[in-house]
């Protein structure tokens, strides 16, 4: 061990990482015990040899049983993530990702999630490679805001929008992917932005897989519940979601489909008492109880918001037979539509009348979001742009197409076509280069 | 508001339907008899189809006709079997010759004598009543048609069948080839016929403003040419019907009302002509209530019956948009009274159109006045073109991750780990994950929700350690198209 501490201190990062990747290395760190593996750790300083504290302590953390590890483990890695030189770090991500999950979920057993979330979003802004990006710290960070309720501390990293998953610059798996999605999507519906919740629920039924993952069904169900509430209707899965998905969905989820049929049925809303109790134990294990009711209370908002659209002035008792409602919910529901703004009404409680008014946003906000929108298009067209003309300079595609579509590459070789098209597919240094530029 | 049956006795099926002959009349007097089942109409309806099948050669349906009545109409209409069994004999001898006919045609190898052979057995089995079987001869005749008249004809004897099977998709084929025949000629008659034809096909699918300018076609020279299959009331009816529901005013006006041809067929239904006039004058009361009048025999035409609920409404909504249109502010209860609408059914209506987007207006039910709305366009333009660009930057930030995915091949095929992770806590939208993980049709059902390590067993663990193998030896990724 001592040999290794002189090793590490002496050689330099890129032959070290080599060393410790050997085979008579990682034997010898296997069969090191936990304390000698903590004490050299702890005679490095994880400022300068870094990597080498990498794979001590991530031997100590694969050595040490979850309900074994100590503060001082706590601390090493806590300090290592926040002042790790990241050259060094980055050479290794797998192993950060790992032990950045070790050190959350020790922290929040010791009830310090919110250490935790600080130390992450600092290593995550050092050591991701770029803004593009996705790398398993995201999730982790994600679900660390949703534990802790400190959504804020999601938003630069959702404003990122990252797209990229290069595991030899991030470590990400399938399964990052799918939690980043899921956990992002979980975010964003508590800060009730719905479009951006949509679109990573989205995105977790769009990865591309051969099997059906928990986190899958779990976001699927979530995006139907959600696609009631913001798009009032019953979502259909998008194209580029795996047919094992579709046909896994019809038998899983089919609760949540029921629930959109009657969320979405024309006209008056149906009396779903009945429905809500048999159905509740269900919505309830799944966690989806909250959801469902925010997706009961959108159908009543967009009942009134559709009378809006045919009166300008509605007495309550007519409001209250359209909507299918008591005389008595019609003027709370109207206010707490006033209160979040999403409704422009007055209420004459003398004459037991609402006036329903057109909200006329400024034109200024409009040219605002305009100039912001267009600049974020005109940023994904270039990307996708960039894309396109590596797929076209590609010599797996250029062949393909000179041999006018090449010899047909059928289902009982799926290695092969995806070696190729991971060949075709490409991002050569222009797009990094272009991704740069943008940003 | 369907026929009741106090008002049946008034109706005079003789006269309503004196327009139409053959397979036509027998088809509507049946309707009757199907739909006022033990009624007065009934029987009155069943007398006509008797007394019409008695002189014609389809013993099968005049013997299901004298069963239907049994005996209820006194002696004269009771089924005589051995009479209609000589009949049969008798039609079966002609149709034998018929055949031999054929047989010899084809012999001579003329193909004038073959094709008027197959069409003279067509029409035997035709008016027999076996309209699949004449259908099938009509189309044989195909090969021998040496002139485009003999290809007419022969379009229009399958329509016929085709019609009176109720098999739409031949009549749309067999009107279009046709026309096509006919494109280039003056023949009026096989014009009139085929757009009467295209008229019932396109009814029959409710597509009543295809119906309606099929229609008004039809040249009053056709008489009662095509009374076999359509007769002229029938045609002027369904054709305003549909011209009244589905046509807008500059149309109506040039298609129907400043039309001589139609206007001649109008003629020949009075009410439905008040009615044609009334609405383009904007009397829409005046309107609804002559075609109120006219339903009792509308509902008794097996082609129009059905679609009758849909024309009425789509009739009255055309009448309050184009009521509504011209004015800024309008009393709801004016506009009751001058279409002849309770106020709940005024609303309703409303309602429907403006959600529909065919009115641009508000209910003021403070005041009780309908008020225009001029939506502000520009606003909503605006509001288009940036849900057009988040959209569009959506798609392509999926679009570049999923090609990232595939890229770098994250994609999962085979079972590789079993990982759980429960947290309690959660927002209230969510608490905890769970893992489960499928490789191909093994379900191993590992779905567990506390916190575990899933391969805790050794059999487990063999499968484990195989299926990692069998991806490692690259059973691969992207099986995802």
């Amino acid at each position: 061990m001592e040999e290794l501490v002189t090793r590490i201190r002496t050689t330099n990062a890129t032959e070290l990482k080599s060393i410790l990747e050997s085979d008579a290395c990682v034997q010898s760190l296997a069969n090191s015990d936990r304390d000698t593996l903590l004490a050299a750790a702890a005679s490095l300083d994880p400022g300068v040899q870094s990597l080498g504290c990498l794979y001590l302590l991530d031997a100590v953390g694969r050595a040490s049983p979850d309900t074994h590890r100590n503060m001082d483990l706590l601390a090493a890695e806590v300090a290592l993530l926040e002042n790790g030189d990241a050259s060094q770090l980055q050479l290794s991500m797998p192993l950060v990702a790992r032990l950045a999950r070790r050190m959350k979920s020790a922290a929040l057993r010791e009830g310090a999630g919110k250490s935790a979330l600080c130390t992450l979003r600092k290593a995550a802004l050092r050591l991701i490679p770029g803004t593009k990006y996705i790398s398993p710290l995201h999730a982790d960070i994600f679900q660390l805001c949703i534990l802790t309720k400190n959504y804020h501390a999601a938003l630069p990293f959702i404003e990122h929008e990252a797209y990229d998953v290069d595991p030899s610059k991030t470590g990400s798996t399938n399964l990052d992917v799918l939690l980043y999605c899921y956990y992002g999507g979980l975010v964003e519906t508590t800060r009730r932005r719905y479009a951006c919740a949509l679109w990573f629920f989205e995105c977790a039924l769009s990865v591309p897989s051969g099997v059906v993952s928990a986190v899958t069904i779990a976001a699927a169900k979530k995006w139907m519940l959600l696609h009631v509430l913001h798009k009032a209707s019953v979502g259909v899965l998008p194209k580029s979601a795996p047919p094992i998905l579709s046909r896994t969905v019809k038998s899983e989820c089919a609760l949540y489909l029921t629930a959109g049929r009657h969320l979405t049925a024309v006209g008056p809303l149906p009396d779903l008492t009945s429905w809500l109790e048999t159905s509740a134990p269900a919505f309830i294990q799944d966690g989806n109880w909250g959801l469902l009711q925010l997706a009961l209370q959108a159908s009543k908002a967009r009942a009134v918001r559709r009378l809006t659209k045919v009166y300008t002035t509605i007495a309550f008792e007519k409001a209250a037979e359209l909507l299918s409602l008591d005389v008595q919910e019609v003027e709370p529901l109207i206010l707490r539509m006033v209160d979040s703004g999403e409704l422009t009404a007055s209420i004459d409680q003398e004459h037991g009348t609402v006036r329903f008014g057109d909200a006329s946003p400024s034109q200024v906000d409009f040219l605002k979001q305009l100039e912001g929108v267009l600049k974020r298009c005109m940023a994904a067209s270039r990307r996708l742009s960039a894309m396109n003309q590596a797929v076209q300079l590609e010599q797996a595609y250029m062949g393909r197409t000179a041999a006018g579509g090449g010899a047909a590459v059928g289902p009982s070789a799926p290695d092969q076509s995806n070696q190729e098209e991971r060949a075709a597919m490409d991002v050569t240094a222009a797009a990094a280069g272009d991704e740069a530029a943008s940003t | 508001m369907e026929i009741d049956a106090q008002a049946d006795a008034s109706l005079d099926l003789e006269s309503l339907f004196s327009g139409a002959t053959g397979a036509a009349r027998l088809e509507h007097l049946l309707f009757v008899a199907d739909k006022f089942k033990g009624q007065e109409l009934e029987l009155e309806a069943l007398r006509l189809a008797a007394d019409q099948l008695a002189a014609a050669s389809n013993v099968k349906l005049h013997r299901e006709v004298l069963e239907r009545i049994g005996g209820r109409l006194g002696p004269a209409y009771v089924l005589d079997r051995p009479q209609l069994e000589a009949k049969e004999r008798a039609l079966a001898a002609q149709s034998s010759v018929l055949d031999a006919d054929l047989a010899a045609a084809r012999a001579t190898q003329s193909k004038d004598a073959v094709r008027a052979a197959h069409r003279a057995l067509a029409d035997c089995w035709a008016s027999q009543g076996a309209v699949n079987e004449a259908m099938k001869g009509y189309m044989r005749m195909r090969e021998f048609c040496t002139q485009p008249d003999h290809v007419l004809t022969m379009c229009i004897s399958i329509i016929k069948c085709a019609v009176a099977m109720r098999q739409w998709v031949h009549v749309a084929a067999y009107r279009k080839r046709g026309e096509s025949v006919v494109a280039s000629s003056t023949d009026t008659m096989a014009k009139s016929q085929l757009a009467a034809a295209g008229g019932l096909y396109s009814l029959s699918q409710a597509k009543f403003e295809e119906a309606a300018r099929s229609y008004v076609e039809v040249s009053p020279d056709l008489g009662s040419e095509f009374s076999d299959v359509i007769s002229a009331q029938d045609i002027a009816t369904h054709g305003a019907m549909c011209a009244l529901a589905s046509l807008d005013r500059p149309a109506l006006q040039s298609l129907v009302i400043d039309s001589p041809g139609f206007r001649e067929h109008l003629e020949s239904v009075p009410e439905i002509r008040d009615a044609v006039n009334s609405f383009h004058a904007s009397r829409f009361a005046d309107c609804l209530r002559h075609l109120e009048a006219a339903r009792p025999g509308m509902e008794l035409s097996p082609h129009l019956a059905p679609h009758l609920p849909a024309l009425f409404k789509e009739i009255r909504r055309r009448g309050l948009e184009l009521h509504a249109r011209p004015y800024a502010t309008l009393a709801l209860s004016g506009m009751g009274a001058a279409l002849g609408l309770i106020p709940a059914d005024l609303e309703a209506e409303l309602e429907a159109l403006i959600v529909g987007g065919r009115l641009s207006a508000r209910i003021d039910g403070a005041a009780g006045v309908l008020r225009a709305h001029r939506p502000d366009a520009r606003a909503g333009a605006l509001g288009a073109v940036l849900a057009a660009g988040e959209e569009f930057v959506a798609a392509s930030r999926l679009l570049a991750l999923r090609a990232s995915v595939l890229q770098h091949g994250l994609v999962q095929v085979l079972l590789v780990a079993v990982y759980v992770e429960e947290w309690g806590e959660g927002t209230g939208t969510e608490g905890g994950h769970g893992l489960v993980l499928r490789a191909g049709s093994w379900t191993l059902g590992m779905y567990a929700w506390r916190r575990t390590w899933a391969a805790s067993t050794l059999g487990f663990n063999v499968v484990c350690a195989a299926l990692l193998a069998r991806h490692s030896c690259g059973a691969g990724a992207g099986t995802e198209g």
